[in-house]
């Protein structure tokens, strides 16, 4: 039995979504460019693979932590356009009504439980997320997303070690995207990498993070191992982001060379990649491809036309929320 | 040769230091960098060392208290038989630092032993920790706003030696010091008038009027015109009495409007002068119920009106309130005049 | 009416509620067999097992953030920490995860837990063991906090606390685990924000927490030996506060004293004090009294520990001299 999505509704549905999480970053990063954006944001280009190659073997209430650099996992775990860009503008039409911002954006109704400005600081709450699922009985799994810089974050290893304790369906996914912040992987987390969920006794992984059918294929049998309480799992998918830690981090070169760069955008792209698996298997053409590209741009476009006109919150929602109501 | 020993400013924009301790006793000889005293920021404790060598004089700032900075607490002379005087200061006098016993325990439990040469002080004062700041009188709130209620100024009670900061208790005392303040200070004086003019002049308005002029809203009128006069004012104000039961009412500028016009009005403003028109009563006087700066009294003596000003002299001088009354006199005996 | 200890009020709430609602647990260190060294959890594992009576390593900021998640997906956890110490390592995961994460999810995310700890010095355990830091958690948004000041509060607070859909941390004085009070047998409820007034009075305002109302108790009788008239407020809550019951006292004594054992520096009575001036300056005849934990470590020695915290003593003491007009 063949754990790969093999259908071509499932391909075409990873190629949409990772255009559209392309589409999405590439209008926020104009949108700080042209000085239209509030705060500062964090790009996912060119780890596009890692959120939708696992968010796709996720169910809409499989629960989900993300991390500042969170819009490729919203998107890949359902969320819309225009809800996101109103929340990274300070909207009221955000999904979090403005409050939230880009790095806190949550989009509750489709288990996304929100990015964390803290690194690290969600460890916890996707793991209590697994707890909840098994108390409760409801067969989800939770997947915390990470990135390398959070291996040196104590809160990990504290959940990671509770997780394995009590067999909780709750997959660990650590975007190894080579730097934390401005420094390397290797100046700031000692050892092997693998070996540190492996010292709970958490079965381990590592995949290639630009392949989207190979995460989606492991992200596909650990869940389902997971949901049999079998968890839980450590995933390390090796990655790269294009842009800097942030959108202003521009000239980068004193900390990463610009080959370096060029080599992971010409070879190891993962949509040029699994653009020309399509093409070559077949299963779907040129004219396909590129339409579908076309019409996510232009959603893009209009959504972010939509958010830049659309309404501020107003005044009297500053204290609102602090309290939910009993 | 005295050398002064100053309270130092210890810390950005502050202006007392508390005084803990002293190190060392009137009269001690002091060698230069010898501690003297120890004083306390809001940030820290810290020592104040002799800047010479000498004997350590004049000691006037007590332990336990505010100093301000910059203030002199000791001398150092160079030796002890010129020591200058001693200005005691009145802070010294009156006030004490009662120790304070638990506060007194937790400071020995921090403090580096230096108990023998606190200064401590008889527990006998009544008002310790009293200072004097200038202009500013130290009250508590409370005190405030009962003395405000009834327009009583605090300065009596400074003026009268108590010593602040001052409460609500005190506003007995303060009542007592103003009533006798008010007696002491007004001046008075009355004018007998005819007032068969005034009396035929109210028929003949009444007759050519649709509503009824009573004599209140005329004297009231021609108060308020002298006023005008007199006072150079824009607004008049008057607290108009009258009636058996002395109701009150106030005009707004009756001179300016025509005497059937002429009515009480419901604005709260200020009022310049008070009427008690006791004309529809017995009493021909009648003084002290109220501490306005003008008050007339009208009244009906035998045949004629009996005109009273009682005024404040803080407020008007005394050939003004002859003029005020002179002039009120003037319409009320030829009134006629006053509508040409 | 029965009198229990307050480690078995506690007790009592939380299993009251387990009965009521699956979907509460607690998390925390010795919460099973041991039942938390100081024994407030006896039992608990015993009638609801181990999937509900969770023991854990000892990671405080794990299992604090592990309690947010659950309380974020449909659990209602109670977390037990140990001593109130502790909550500077758990600080991001109160602070920045459950405290904030209703607000900046626009009101779509919930986090219903609480968290139950402790405070108090005397107890000869020294620094990191004896802290009273609930000033603190008042002070970040979106937390409440609870001070029971007896066995009947202990109660009734913890109870409201697992029924509300905020995170709560409610402080227990270590040192009153085995004072007993009067706890009714039937079932009640203490609303958060509603401040208790003791004992009526009309000289002197004594606003105190936990602890501190007991000693503002034994003060307020010797006062009334000397006919002073102390009227005697317990807030229950620091946050949220019932300013409006400490207002109308002092405004009909015109006098207050707030006893809290936290740091006086920058706490509780710095800031119930600063309301009382805010609110209720021109009814005051004297400036509001504060008696707080001195601001030091808490020191080992029973010959100084003893000296950092207010005492019935001390508050008797300030009464006096502020009714003498020695203040």
């Amino acid at each position: 039995m063949s754990n790969i999505k093999d259908n071509r509704e499932s391909y075409l549905q990873m190629f949409r979504q990772m255009v559209r999480i392309r589409a999405f970053e590439e209008q926020a990063n104009q949108l700080y460019l042209a000085a239209k954006m509030p705060g500062l944001t964090h790009m996912y280009i060119g780890q596009e693979a890692v959120a939708v190659g696992i968010c796709e073997a996720l169910s809409s209430n499989d629960k989900i932590t993300s991390t500042h650099r969170g819009h490729g996992h919203c998107v890949a775990k359902g969320a819309n356009f225009k809800q996101m860009f109103c929340e990274l503008l300070g909207k009221e039409e955000g999904y979090c009504r403005g409050k939230g911002g880009s790095m806190h954006i949550a989009d509750q109704a489709n288990g996304n439980l929100g990015a964390n400005a803290i690194v690290g600081g969600s460890a916890g709450i996707a793991t209590g997320a697994a707890l909840s699922a098994k108390q409760l009985g409801s067969n989800e799994v939770s997947v915390c997303f990470f990135g390398d810089g959070a291996l040196g974050q104590g809160l990990l290893y504290e959940t990671m070690n509770m997780a394995a304790l009590w067999k909780l369906p709750v997959i660990y996914a650590c975007e190894n995207n080579l730097y934390g912040e401005y420094t390397k992987v290797e100046e700031m987390a000692a050892g092997n990498l693998l070996a540190r969920a492996e010292g709970f006794g958490i079965e381990s992984f590592e995949v290639d993070g630009q392949d989207v059918l190979a995460v989606n294929a492991l992200t596909q049998e650990l869940v389902e191992r997971a949901r049999k309480g079998h968890g839980p799992f450590f995933i390390l998918l090796n990655t790269y982001r294009y842009h800097g830690h942030h959108v202003g981090d521009i000239n980068r070169e004193y900390y990463r060379s610009k080959e370096e760069e060029t080599t992971w955008k010409r070879d190891r792209d993962p949509i040029t990649n699994f653009t020309k698996l399509l093409l070559e298997k077949k299963i779907s053409t040129t004219e396909e491809l590129k339409s579908i590209e076309h019409q996510i741009e232009t959603e893009a476009e209009e959504a972010v036309n939509y958010a830049l006109n659309a309404a501020w919150p107003d005044a009297s929602e500053v204290d609102m929320h602090v309290f939910a109501s009993n | 040769m005295a050398y002064e020993i100053i309270m130092p400013a210890l810390g950005m924009a502050q202006e007392t230091g508390r005084l803990v301790a002293w190190l060392k006793n009137e009269g001690d000889a002091v060698s230069k960098g010898d501690p003297l005293m120890e004083v306390e920021t809001d940030k820290s404790t810290m020592e104040v060392e002799a800047p010479k060598d000498g004997f350590l004089v004049n000691i006037t700032a007590l332990a336990n208290t505010d100093i301000p900075v910059g203030e002199v607490v000791a001398h150092i002379v160079d030796n002890l038989d010129d020591i200058p005087t001693k200005v005691m200061k009145k802070a010294d006098l009156a006030s004490e630092k009662t120790v304070i016993e638990s506060d007194e325990t937790q400071k020995q439990a921090t403090n580096k032993g230096n108990t023998d040469n606190k200064v401590r002080l008889p527990r006998t004062v009544k008002y310790p920790n009293s200072i004097i700041t200038g202009e500013k009188i130290l009250a508590s709130p409370k005190l405030r706003s009962l003395a405000a209620a009834e327009n009583l100024d605090l300065k009596n009670l400074r003026n009268a030696g108590y010593t602040e900061p001052f409460k609500a208790a005190d506003i007995a005392i303060l009542k007592q010091l103003s009533v006798r303040e008010n007696i002491s200070l007004r001046r008075n004086a009355t004018s007998l008038l005819d007032k068969t003019s005034f009396d035929m002049f109210l028929t003949e308005i009444n007759s050519a009027s649709q509503n009824l002029i009573s004599a209140s809203v005329v004297f009231a009128s021609f108060i308020s015109a002298s006023l005008r006069i007199t006072m150079n004012e824009v607004d008049i104000g008057i607290n108009y009495k009258s009636g058996n039961e002395l109701q009150s009412v106030i005009y707004n500028n009756p001179d300016k409007q025509q005497l059937g016009d002429v009515s009480p009005t419901d604005l709260e403003m200020p009022v310049l002068a008070e009427v008690n028109d006791l004309t529809f009563t017995d009493f021909i006087q009648l003084s002290g119920d109220t501490n306005s700066n003008i008050i007339f009294t009208i009244s009906n003596f035998t045949d004629q009106l009996m005109i009273t000003l009682d005024w404040d002299p803080n407020s008007l001088n005394q050939a003004d309130a002859l003029k005020l009354l002179l002039d009120v006199g003037k319409r009320i005996k030829s009134p006629l005049k006053q509508l040409l | 009416m029965r009198e229990i200890t307050f480690g078995a009020a506690v007790n009592e709430a939380i299993a009251e509620e387990m009965r009521l609602d699956d979907r509460v647990i607690i998390l925390g260190e010795d919460v099973a067999e041991a039942g938390t060294p100081f024994k407030v959890l006896s039992g608990l594992v015993e009638e609801f097992g181990t999937q509900r009576v969770v023991d854990t390593p000892i990671s405080e900021p794990g299992f604090t953030g592990i309690a947010v998640g659950a309380a974020m997906t449909g659990l209602r956890p109670i977390v037990d920490l140990m001593f109130g110490d502790f909550l500077f390592l758990i600080m991001d995961q109160l602070c920045n995860q459950a405290a904030k994460t209703h607000y900046m999810s626009g009101g779509k995310l919930n986090v219903p837990m609480v968290l139950r700890t402790n405070m108090g010095a005397t107890r000869r355990s020294a620094a990191q063991h004896s802290q009273s830091l609930h000033a603190l958690v008042a002070h970040i948004p979106g937390l409440k906090v609870a001070m029971p000041s007896s066995a009947y509060e202990a109660k009734g607070l913890m109870k409201t606390a697992i029924r509300d859909n905020n995170p709560v941390v409610i402080f227990e004085d270590k040192l009153m685990y085995n004072d007993k009070a009067k706890v009714p047998e039937e079932e009640y409820l203490i609303n958060f924000g509603e401040a208790e007034v003791l004992h009526s009075g009309k000289d002197i305002t004594l606003i105190a927490t936990s602890s501190m109302v007991q000693q503002a108790e034994l003060a307020a009788k010797s006062l009334a030996e000397k006919n002073i008239s102390a009227e005697v407020i317990d807030p229950r809550t620091i946050s949220p506060l019932d300013e409006t019951t400490i207002i109308n006292s002092v405004k009909k004594t015109s006098h207050a004293i707030v006893i809290d054992e936290g740091h006086k520096n920058f706490g509780i009575t710095a800031e119930i004090a600063a309301r009382i001036s805010e609110k209720a300056f021109y009814y005051l005849d004297a400036p509001v009294q504060r008696l707080g934990a001195m601001d030091v470590p808490v020191p080992f020695s029973p010959a100084l520990e003893d000296l950092t915290v207010p005492t019935a003593q001390q508050i008797h003491n300030r009464a006096v001299m502020i009714l003498e007009r020695k203040i």
